[in-house]
């Protein structure tokens, strides 16, 4: 069931499975983002198979930011997404399946199958909107936010952007329209310096997102050590200071997109990168892939045993669907 | 009898200020000329805003459909048509999106009151008027009001309903006595409009062309030819059975369309009655292609009488 040397099951028996959430006394943040990295490694191995039509961005490297998004994120709050969406909607819903069958165009997905995977937004996981066209979400959320004060509701809106998206005029056009309205709106920049396959040197001058977000006077912030825990305590003391403060703020996140920019990775027969789950959870080292930043901050031992767990569970998963196939 | 654009605006902001939880916004519409008057008489309440916005459009359409998105009611005035060509990202993509994810009865409403400025002396960049293409694009309804009977009833009728639509005046007719017709029947669904009843001809008017189809019925009158008289509106799946009745009791069909679209809404209704029993004989008068800057297009939009009675093969009865 298992190769040699890794705890994690051949990549063909994963075809069609799922794996099982931890259990309620193991949602630490680092637990649930092992188990977030897992679950991107779980689609790549389908998509691998091509299990699925509709194209799926996953973000290998982002978990942190993912992770410490959905742990900061109040009962009200409303996130907006781009198509780089899947680990979000993982997170948030914290589920595989009914992603799964939503990739699958199947009535059982999350959506009911019509959403596809770009623009797939669980409403029932706090998830108001995602989109596949870049610089279309800001003023969505801005209204959103302004929907909030209309009806005097608690809660802030999150609209997550790359740095591709960024460079839309959407983006100060939102900012200036948060900023003229006081709208709870947390702009959060996933830096990963691509768009598509395009590094930022290769195709645009440097934006100084501190230095704009200082020209409309919006709060700014910068991570980038990619630790899942000091990403988590800074994302929340955000979230305080906007229900103090008031809106919006702007967070910027420097990460590494460790997979290709859409469907599997490796994406052709030559491809520079790969990824297998049967080598591991983790993709890269310390500081760009966010999981081995975790393994060194808590220990290979804490480490081990929240993957053991995991492992377990998604063999003996995939076991009883073998015996119930 | 008032003017036009003040008739039309009292008309809107009666409904815009019976909407609750809603952000009315636009720029320049809480002072200065109102948009030439477009926005004036709008009163804020306790959970309904008037905002005064900043020059971004494209933002202006994606906050709207925000707020649909969340329950609540929005309407966006823009002084011109062609400024939402910024928006159109967010009438195609954003509401193809929320209809596909959410289902019209969980949007609030969302509307685009907007002035159309064509009357030929703006310059070649500011003279976009075919507001039927621009709602095509997106599969959004769109009406083109322009008089006080289509006024009320889309006004009535739309602004209040979820989901998002278009409703566009006419520059040209700001300062004109505003057509008060009696007797008018509609569509349900604010598609069709039939201000008169004739027997020998039935005019469709298409975009802003009412205007040139009444002096065309008054022309044709004076020649013997008595002509019902429609208007239309680039409504999604219209129901047009008033004006398919119409056409087939006179048989004879002229549709007029004074936008600049190759293939607007003239030519649906075209192919429309060609369909309907007994209509014979249908002619298009729309705008030819190259329009040359500074004239004034009103030469282009309508064929004389006796042009009309030529192409249709109309029997006058005047000397």
């Amino acid at each position: 069931m298992t190769n040699p040397g890794s705890p994690w099951p051949d990549a063909a028996v994963l075809l069609g499975g799922d794996t099982s959430r931890l259990p309620r006394d193991e949602r630490s943040p680092a637990a649930r983002m092992i188990q977030l990295r897992l679950w991107q490694h779980l689609v790549n191995e389908l998509l691998k198979q091509k299990a699925f039509k509709v194209p799926v961005h996953l973000a290998f490297g982002a978990e942190a930011v993912v992770t410490a998004v959905d742990e900061s994120m109040a009962v009200d709050d409303q996130l907006v997404l781009t198509h780089r969406n899947a680990a979000y909607n993982m997170a948030r819903a914290d589920s595989l399946e009914g992603l799964l069958a939503e990739y699958r165009s199947l009535p059982t997905g999350a959506c009911a199958g019509v959403l596809g995977s770009m623009n797939l937004a669980v409403p029932t996981a706090g998830i108001a909107y995602a989109s596949s066209i870049l610089g279309n979400n800001f003023s969505v959320a801005c209204g959103l936010a302004f929907a909030k004060v209309l009806k005097d509701e608690a809660g802030a809106v999150w609209v997550v952007t790359g740095d591709g998206a960024a460079e839309e005029g959407g983006f100060y056009e939102a900012l200036v329209f948060a900023r003229s309205h006081g709208l709870r709106v947390v702009f959060l920049i996933d830096n990963n310096d691509h768009s598509m396959v395009s590094s930022i040197r290769e195709r645009r001058c440097e934006i100084r997102f501190d230095r704009m977000c200082e020209a409309v006077n919006v709060p700014y912030r910068a991570f980038d050590s990619n630790d899942v825990i000091t990403y988590v305590a800074g994302l929340r003391g955000v979230r305080r200071e906007l229900n103090e403060a008031g809106g919006p703020v702007c967070v910027e996140f420097r990460t590494a997109l460790l997979n290709q920019h859409a469907g599997p990775t490796p994406g052709w027969p030559t491809d520079p990168l790969s990824i297998s789950l049967a080598a591991g959870l983790l993709v890269g080292s310390a500081p760009r892939d966010p999981v081995a930043v975790l393994q060194a901050t808590i220990g290979a031992e804490s480490f081990g045993r929240i993957e053991s767990m995991l492992a377990a569970r998604t063999v003996a998963r995939v076991s009883n669907e073998a015996n119930h196939g | 009898m008032g003017k036009y654009l003040s008739s039309v605006n009292e008309i809107i902001a009666r409904e815009v200020n019976r909407l609750e939880c809603a952000l009315v916004y636009g720029e320049n519409i809480d002072r200065g000329s109102y948009l030439s008057g477009l926005s004036k008489n709008l009163t804020a309440g306790s959970r309904r805003r008037i905002l005064n916005v900043g020059n971004c459009e494209y933002t202006h359409c994606g906050v709207g459909f925000g707020v649909m998105l969340a329950g609540a009611n929005a309407v966006l005035f823009v002084k011109q048509l062609d400024f939402m060509l910024l928006g159109m990202d967010h009438f195609v993509s954003t509401y193809g999106l929320l209809r596909a994810g959410q289902g019209l009865d969980r949007l609030g409403s969302f509307t685009i009151v907007v002035a159309v400025y064509d009357q030929g002396h703006q310059g070649p960049q500011s003279s976009f008027n075919d507001v039927a293409s621009m709602c095509s694009m997106a599969r959004v309804s769109g009406f083109t009001v322009t008089n006080l009977a289509d006024a009320t009833a889309v006004a009535e009728q739309e602004i209040h309903r979820p989901g998002f639509r278009i409703i566009a005046l006419t520059q040209k007719s700001a300062g004109e006595d505003v057509f008060a017709p009696q007797g008018v029947v509609h569509s349900g669904d604010c598609a069709a409009f039939r201000y008169f009843v004739g027997s020998d001809l039935t005019i469709v008017c298409a975009n802003f062309s009412l205007r040139n189809g009444l002096a065309l019925r008054a022309e044709l009158a004076a020649r013997g030819i008595s002509s019902s008289v429609f208007s239309v509106n680039p409504v999604i799946d219209p129901d047009w059975r008033l004006l398919a009745a119409d056409a087939e009791r006179t048989g004879a069909v002229l549709v007029l369309d004074d936008s600049k679209g190759l293939m607007g809404l003239g030519h649906r209704v075209c192919e429309f009655v060609s369909r309907c029993r007994s209509v014979q004989r249908v002619h298009l008068v729309n705008r030819p292609v190259d329009i040359p800057f500074g004239v004034d297009l009103e030469e282009y939009a309508v064929p004389s009488a006796e042009a009309v009675i030529a192409m249709l093969g109309l029997r006058s009865t005047s000397p």
